[in-house]
């Protein structure tokens, strides 16, 4: 077991490492030269000495990327060009807001995903089960932004029960110290960990449905129920405690699917998380700041992936470490 | 993993104390009714639709950061109610107490000796030496650095008296010498390097010796302001000022109209103005806007500024056009290159006629007619057809870039737009890679700056993107700045103008009024046109009018 | 709208109905089609594509209006949905509904050919790897890991972040390029599988190129999960343009794709919320549709993957 978990992480590190390489590579093929002939408004040579200096764009490859690499070690993702601060600053502040709603929306998934999957399976092929699958591809078919406007409109434009947008209110509750404030947090959260969670809902119900009902079909099931126990009884002795383990892995595989809907979501709803980080970036080509979300995002799936595969592996002890644990990504 | 099935029953009674004790705490909230009383708890919140990039003034040029060191930063003198920027009459004396006039070219300055930097250190003349060195450095590289480049130097005589002198007189001396320039704290800020102004972290925790003191700045959502109840000139009114920063104008809009921000600078359209004006419990401030935007042709061919460009280079083919653009409203048009702000604005000054007939004759006698029947004018094989480059990210902009697209096109023009965004938008102004753009700039209160950087040569390779050259315009326009009274420099304006609008090298198409919305608790509002918070601290909601915004204490 | 796109309409909803009744007589004829008929929501999707791929084709019979041009008129902005006016106007005053039309055009066809980009590849790279296995098998693969490993929102994030506006052209590359990994990942495993049965063992035994093994009787039998790849592909290829297009590095304007039509009602939601809302609800229904064919397909074509 150890082997293999060692086996694991060193291939997990490989495609970090892989990952890191590619985007030197795309980096200096788009901006091996600061300061070139279309580069915008006239930068003075002095300043364009220096950026060149700093980043040791005039020594060989091998060596900028040696320093690239020791500098990611050390935590230096270089300077945001738009917020004027070292861009390890800017994450800072933003991944707890990105971790809160990721959180959040990891609840919301789960909670409705299974209950939902779980009662489709107790209803299968009658009424319930195909409105509600429906329902559910709808959700999973919608662009996860689209959701995050119309809920936006209904609940906090219409209704005025909501928020529109942020994460608190400024006035009395920049920060979060008070009961009072964590009510006002909880208020801005519902939208975003709403839209975020529905749409993934939409797919782990899918999951939970086919994982109970491969469960209901099984021997030990039918013979609880041949031996005349309590309906009750047989789903929350046998079935739902064997249907409800696979899920376990869902959540490491779910990773690339927040990191992913939290980039719409938080330019959604302004909520000033990674994702609304790398629009932001994106928008005023402040690349320093995109490239180092791009790798944190790729270092989470990673990391995903690999509780999916060890918590897989723990959840069900069938299938042991022998067979190719693979990730359907 | 089995045995938490069994104890489900403990994370339910958990989950029923959190919610029991945030119903609690929701109720005992509302009826909390404490905090602060009196008449100087205002909170102003602000749904700003610009963030900051870094709060140290010589560094940044965006409205949004100059908003915020407004009130934490304090110039020597100030701009008065006229807004008059000829000589020193009718300034306001802030961080100096007083001035005189030690000769023709010798300004000196007594500072207020009750101003004091926020960490309690006095502000002292060798202040004003540092601020003025950093102001001029190269390293640094501030967008302000020309604005000082007549005066040759800043002494600090004494411990509270600073001595300005310059290469020669002109009439707007004293304005050069303190509207851009805000006193900086030597002592916090003389260790960093110069090239490393733009990083450094107090861009990001200033400390100043203005009305206001910095508290926080959370990126992406707020940014807090609390005021400095020992400020010499009057502890101001409004006790916090936040901006709340926001994606667009119109959530903006939504959030002031639905009670969770009370403040938004422009308004911009008459649909938000009309929403505004529909809430009880909002008030309108119109004011003059310092903007103005335009259709601009290049004259240089597109990335060759050697070459005329094919079809701009002909000064009548411009006037045509220029001819062509008829307006409905024509009080918001501004009669040249000018906002509502400049004293200059006059709506005598001689323009080319906008008449369409007269334009399509004038087209038909160079020689551009319909010979192929297509709706395009051709001559000499070459289509009448051109790119106009528009940023997606101002609805304005786009909205008359195809308002005129449809113009041109009535008038046998084919136009096509290039709708890019805003980075690639500057690029391609800077590199002069385009036939036209819709442009707007933000002017300083007087001329003297704006229009030589955006059409004369010496903004050639700067902001005079459509490289206009005309040296009798530039001639004009130099005279008219050395002026030493306002008849002859307005009349010298006002020739350099005309001449400008015969050479048509571009369509003025707007100069709007600007109107902001506040609530209507705020009393005493003034809104100084240059810029709307200028006179924040006399600001004030009276005790009677708190509401509970106004009354947290944090 | 006028009598003539009204029955331009009528006559494409009709065309599409055909479609779908001749798809669900014919597959009655096969235990696959029966199969795929179990799925309720199969034939209506069946119906939604036809009809969407239809009106795209017939935009200019079915759109009344120009969906680039701005009205000279005033007050034309952010009108509601009247009977002139089906879906109400943008706040630029264009036809919200003419737009949604070529919009069709836009959207389904970047999905298109992306899909057939992606696919292409996957297909190319699973066989060879699949067939070929050992040292080329495991390069690829770890190829295919090096691709799943950054979320390809970041990746094209960070691309528009380095060089820039890219062009529509290079945009439907650049997506076709960066969704073929997992495609490759299920056609290689179907090929494992087939490459064991006796006649491709038998085909080898017999000493045929390789080339033509693949092709006479590898892909042929692979073909399963390479349609419903295909079929769920364009699904998550008109998300991703949706996505990029609301946050302004996608399709640029005044071209009309559904997702930047999203991001022009976007400012206007409280008052005008029809510009973003029938857009949105036209991705949902489309993709909704190839997500349930894509199901039905997957079902039908491969009767080992029986799901309950």
């Amino acid at each position: 077991m150890l082997a293999w978990l060692v086996r694991r992480l060193a291939a997990s590190i490989a495609t970090v490492l892989a990952v890191v390489t590619l985007t030197f590579f795309l980096i200096h093929l788009a901006h091996g030269t600061p300061c070139g002939p279309s580069d915008g408004p006239p930068v003075p040579p002095e300043v364009c000495a220096g950026l060149r200096r700093q980043f040791g764009l005039d020594q060989p490859l091998i060596v900028q990327y040696g320093r690239y690499l020791r500098a990611l070690l050390h935590g230096e993702f270089g300077v945001s060009f738009a917020q004027h601060r070292p861009v390890s600053a800017a994450f800072r502040d933003a991944m707890p807001n990105t971790l809160v709603l990721a959180g959040a929306a990891l609840l919301v998934d789960f909670a409705v995903g299974l209950a939902l999957g779980v009662y489709q399976a107790a209803r299968a092929r009658r009424f319930g089960d195909i409105a509600l699958g429906n329902a559910a591809l709808f959700l999973n078919s919608m662009p996860t932004f689209w959701l995050g406007l119309v809920l936006m409109l209904v609940f906090g434009l219409w209704l005025h029960w909501l928020p529109v947008g942020g994460m608190n209110d400024p006035a009395r509750c920049p920060r979060v110290d008070t009961l009072d404030c964590l009510a006002d947090l909880l208020r801005h959260l519902v939208l975003p960990a709403l839209t975020l969670g529905l749409v993934g809902a939409a797919g782990t119900a899918r999951y939970q449905r086919a994982a109970t009902l491969d469960v209901i079909g099984q021997d030990y099931v039918r013979t609880a129920r041949a031996k005349g126990l309590r309906e009750r009884r047989v789903w929350l002795h046998h079935i739902l405690r064997n249907a409800l383990l696979p899920f376990i892995t869902l959540v490491g595989l779910a990773f690339p699917f927040l990191l992913t809907g939290a980039v719409l979501v938080e330019w959604v709803f302004a909520w000033p998380g990674m994702g609304w980080l790398s629009v932001n970036a994106v928008l005023s080509r402040d690349y320093p700041m995109v490239t180092a979300a791009a790798l944190v995002a790729s270092v989470m799936v990673a990391l995903g992936n690999l509780l999916a595969d060890v918590l897989y592996v723990v959840a069900d002890p069938r299938i042991g470490v022998r067979g190719e644990a693979s990730s359907v990504g | 993993m089995f045995g938490a099935m069994r104890t489900a029953h403990a994370p339910a009674r958990l989950t029923a104390r959190l919610v029991g004790g945030l119903l609690l705490a929701l109720v005992g909230g509302c009826a909390r009714r404490g905090g602060c009383t009196g008449n100087y708890c205002g909170t102003l919140l602000i749904a700003a639709t610009g963030e900051p990039d870094v709060l140290i003034p010589p560094v940044s040029e965006l409205a949004s950061t100059r908003d915020v060191v407004d009130q934490v930063f304090l110039k020597l003198a100030d701009l008065g109610p006229s807004g008059n920027t000829i000589g020193d009459e009718d300034f306001q004396p802030v961080l100096a107490q007083r001035w005189e006039w030690a000769g023709p070219v010798t300004l000196v300055f007594h500072l207020d000796p009750r101003a004091r930097w926020q960490d309690g250190r006095p502000v002292r003349a060798a202040d004003v030496e540092f601020t003025y060195h950093v102001y001029t450095d190269s390293l640094v590289n501030s967008p302000f650095r020309s604005a000082l480049r007549r005066v040759s130097a800043v002494t600090a005589r004494d411990s509270l008296t600073a001595v300005f002198r310059f290469r020669e007189p002109y009439p707007e001396m004293f304005f050069d010498a303190v509207y851009q320039v805000r006193i900086l704290p030597s002592h916090l800020l003389r260790s960093i390097p110069r090239d490393q102004w733009r990083t450094a972290a107090f861009g990001r925790a200033p400390v100043g010796d203005g009305p206001y003191r910095f508290i926080r700045w959370k990126a992406g959502e707020s940014l807090e302001l609390a005021a400095d109840s020992t400020f010499f000139l009057g502890r101001p009114h409004v006790r916090r000022v936040i901006w709340r920063f926001t994606p667009s104008l119109p959530v903006a809009v939504t959030q002031v109209l639905a009670g969770d921000a009370d403040a938004v600078e422009v308004l911009v359209t008459p649909d938000n103005v009309k929403r505004v004006q529909a809430d009880s419990a909002l008030a309108t401030y119109p004011y003059k806007g310092g903007a103005y935007g335009y259709l601009g042709f290049n004259l240089a061919a597109p990335g060759d500024s050697t070459q005329d460009h094919p079809l701009f280079g002909e000064r009548d083919l411009r006037r045509a056009l220029v001819m062509a653009v008829v307006f409905g409203d024509l009080a918001k048009v501004p009669p040249g290159p000018m906002s509502q702000l400049w004293w200059i604005w006059d709506p005598e000054t001689r323009q080319l006629p906008h008449d369409s007939a007269q334009a399509a004759h004038l087209l038909t006698r160079l020689g551009w007619v319909d010979s192929a029947g297509q709706g395009v004018r051709q001559r000499a094989g070459q289509r009448l057809a051109f790119h106009v480059l528009v940023p997606t990210t101002s609805a304005a902009r786009r909205v008359y870039a195809r308002l005129l697209q449809e113009t041109f096109r009535a008038m046998g023009v084919d136009v096509a737009l290039d709708e890019v965004d805003y980075p690639l938008f500057v690029e391609r102004a800077h590199t002069g890679r385009f036939d036209a753009l819709v442009n707007v700039w933000t002017t300083d209160p007087t001329p003297s700056s704006g229009v030589p950087q955006t059409w004369t040569q010496a903004g050639l390779g700067r902001s005079n993107y459509q490289r206009y050259a005309n040296p009798a315009f530039d001639s004009l326009v130099d005279r008219a700045i050395s002026a030493p009274t306002r008849e002859p420099a307005r009349r010298l304006w006002r020739r350099a103008i005309e001449l400008l609008n015969q050479d048509a090298p571009a369509v003025f198409l707007f100069a709007p009024q600007n109107i902001a919305a506040l609530p209507r608790r705020f009393a005493n509002v003034t809104i100084r046109p240059d810029s709307w918070l200028a006179l924040l601290r006399t600001w004030r909601v009276p005790a009677d009018r708190l509401t509970d915004r106004d009354r947290v204490e944090r | 709208m006028t009598v003539g796109t009204w029955l331009a309409l009528a006559g494409v909803a009709v065309l599409a109905l055909i479609v779908a009744a001749e798809v669900r007589s014919r597959a009655k004829a096969s235990a696959a089609g029966r199969r795929f008929l179990r799925y309720p929501a199969a034939v209506p999707g069946i119906f939604v594509l036809a009809f969407v791929v239809a009106v795209a084709v017939a935009a200019p019979l079915v759109a009344p209006l120009d969906p680039y041009a701005i009205p000279h008129v005033e007050g034309v902005a952010n009108l509601p949905p009247s009977l002139h006016r089906l879906l109400g106007t943008d706040p630029s005053g264009r036809d919200v509904y003419s737009r949604l039309v070529y919009g069709a055009r836009i959207s389904l066809g970047i999905g298109a050919i992306a899909m057939v980009l992606a696919v292409t590849l996957g297909a190319a790279v699973g066989v060879v790897a699949g067939y070929f296995r050992h040292r080329v098998d495991a390069v690829l693969m770890r190829l295919v890991d090096l691709g799943l490993a950054m979320p390809r929102m970041f990746l094209l994030l960070m691309i528009v972040a380095l060089w820039g506006q890219i062009s529509l052209a290079n945009l439907v590359l650049l997506i076709g390029f960066t969704g073929w990994f997992a495609t490759s990942r299920v056609v290689r495993a179907e090929v494992l599988s087939l490459r064991e049965r006796e006649f491709i063992a038998a085909a080898r035994a017999l000493g045929t190129r390789p080339a033509r093994v693949v092709w006479r009787h590898v892909l042929p039998n692979a073909a399963a999960p390479i349609i419903v790849s295909a079929a769920l592909g364009i699904g998550h290829v008109m998300l991703l343009e949706a996505s990029l297009s609301f946050v302004g590095i996608g399709v640029p304007s005044p071209q009309p794709s559904w997702g930047n039509m999203i991001a022009d009602g976007a400012p206007v939601l409280a008052t005008a919320p029809w510009t973003s809302t029938f857009p949105g609800l036209a991705i949902a229904v489309v993709v909704m549709a190839l997500n349930a064919v894509g199901d039905a397909l997957r079902d039908a074509l491969d009767p080992r993957k029986e799901s309950a």
